[in-house]
């Protein structure tokens, strides 16, 4: 009983964190906030919901359950390690990619992640010898 | 690192995997990682000299780590939550890039760093070169803990499990 | 308690949400934007499918396939963020002129040469 309390305590703070991913990767204005939004919800909303599923599978111990567990805290690490780096490759290639980007003072002229504002791209956004 | 720590590496996987303990499973899989730790024993732990105690030792600091971490990232996940979900994002938004140098060494340690980084409230690392980290920032606050000398107390962190520094 | 019609609404709940990424996939200005939002329904497909194994009854198959799917995920969005890096910073032709015309020089340098060029030119491109 208790069990299945933390169960859906654990799976609707997941569901939470995934929707504020969501929105967020919806309403940022460029391409580097939704970078932030993407690399740090997923993170935890993943092991909120597997750690959810390995409680809902311990409710009954057996050995073979134990194995799955024993999996489902596998992938949870993994996603640990991977889900950043993945994040870090993405901005990377963003990064070298020149994806125009948006800064207070260039949304005062009211442009948009959306819109192709090439013109907007200020260079001193680039360290110096960063520059192609 | 001998080869044969890879071996029971592979094997724990494969166990832990095929998740069968009969006699020709388990053959396989000694045949397997056998051969795998055969072929490719310094890939796994490549320059690693530690010994095998400081290695125990190491991946305990770790653990210890990895559990403030989790901290940082819970705290992340609300900081993103609370920007995502109100109203106005942009007027709370102020991005920027700023640049630091870290004193870790070895290229683990600064792995780990960079990852550790992306998971903190605010801030993702968008490019390592040797020394130099390049730190896209979301907000002006979450910029102050790294705009100084470096990230501080993770740094400290990175470099006590790692390197044997204080923290 | 029976907790499978409160899975069956988590599903949908995910289905929706992957829903809304897909916006950032058919809308994102960029290809970098496109790649992120396939990387984040990769990430929610993960959970689905564990989800979908408890409410089969079955986690121990579909866990297997959680892991493949895990592994595939992470694989795809790093060669994607690799290729555009790359086409969006040609790499110099060292390597495949050493492969049309070998030079006169000793065999290993020869073999490590790709290698090393790719990696110069990895760190001196941006």
């Amino acid at each position: 009983m208790i069990t299945d309390i933390l169960v859906i305590i654990a799976m609707l703070s997941g569901l939470l964190f995934f929707v504020a991913t969501t929105v967020g990767i919806i309403r940022f204005p460029d391409f580097y906030s939704r970078v932030h939004a993407a690399g740090k919800g997923d993170t935890l909303s993943t092991t909120l919901f597997l750690g959810g599923a390995i409680l809902f599978i311990m409710r009954d111990f057996s050995g073979e359950n134990l194995l799955t567990a024993g999996k489902l805290l596998l992938i949870v690490f993994y996603i640990f390690i991977a889900s950043p780096t993945a994040t870090h490759a993405i901005i990377d290639a963003g990064y070298e990619f020149r994806v125009p980007y948006w800064t207070r003072s260039s949304g005062k002229k009211g442009t948009e992640g959306d819109e192709e504002n090439e013109e907007n791209m200020d260079d001193g956004f680039y360290p110096d010898d960063l520059k192609g | 690192m001998p080869p044969v720590f890879t071996f029971f590496v592979m094997m724990l996987f494969w166990t832990a995997l095929s998740g069968k303990f009969d006699l020709f499973h388990l053959g396989m899989g000694v045949i397997s990682s056998g051969l795998v730790a055969w072929l490719s024993h310094d890939l796994l732990f490549e320059g690693h000299t530690k010994k095998l105690g400081a290695t125990f030792k190491e991946i305990a600091c770790f653990l210890r780590y990895l559990l403030w971490l989790f901290g940082q990232i819970v705290l992340a996940n609300f900081h993103i939550a609370g920007l995502s979900l109100s109203l106005y994002p942009k007027k709370k938004l102020d991005p920027h890039i700023i640049k630091f140098k870290t004193s870790l060494k070895t290229d683990f340690a600064r792995f780990v760093l960079a990852n550790s980084i992306t998971l903190t409230p605010g801030t993702v690392s968008v490019r390592i070169e040797e020394d130099i980290f390049y730190v896209h920032a979301l907000t002006r606050r979450s910029a102050g803990d790294l705009a100084g000398d470096g990230p501080g107390e993770m740094e400290r962190w990175v470099a006590w499990v790692f390197e044997g520094g204080s923290r | 308690m029976n907790l499978e019609p409160f899975f069956i609404v988590m599903v949908v709940a995910i289905l929706f949400l992957m829903l809304c990424n897909l916006y950032r996939v058919v809308a994102g200005p960029t290809v970098i934007d496109r790649m992120l939002g396939v990387n984040v329904i990769g990430i929610k497909t993960t959970v689905l499918i564990v989800l979908i194994g408890i409410i089969d009854g079955r986690v121990e198959m579909f866990i297997d396939i959680t892991l493949a799917y895990a592994l595939l995920n992470f694989i795809t969005t790093l060669a994607a963020a690799r290729f555009y890096q790359r086409i969006s910073h040609p790499a110099p032709s060292e390597p495949e002129e050493s492969l049309v015309a070998p030079s006169a020089g000793p065999e290993v340098e020869e073999v490590d040469a790709p290698a090393k060029a790719s990696d110069s030119s990895r760190k001196e491109t941006p």
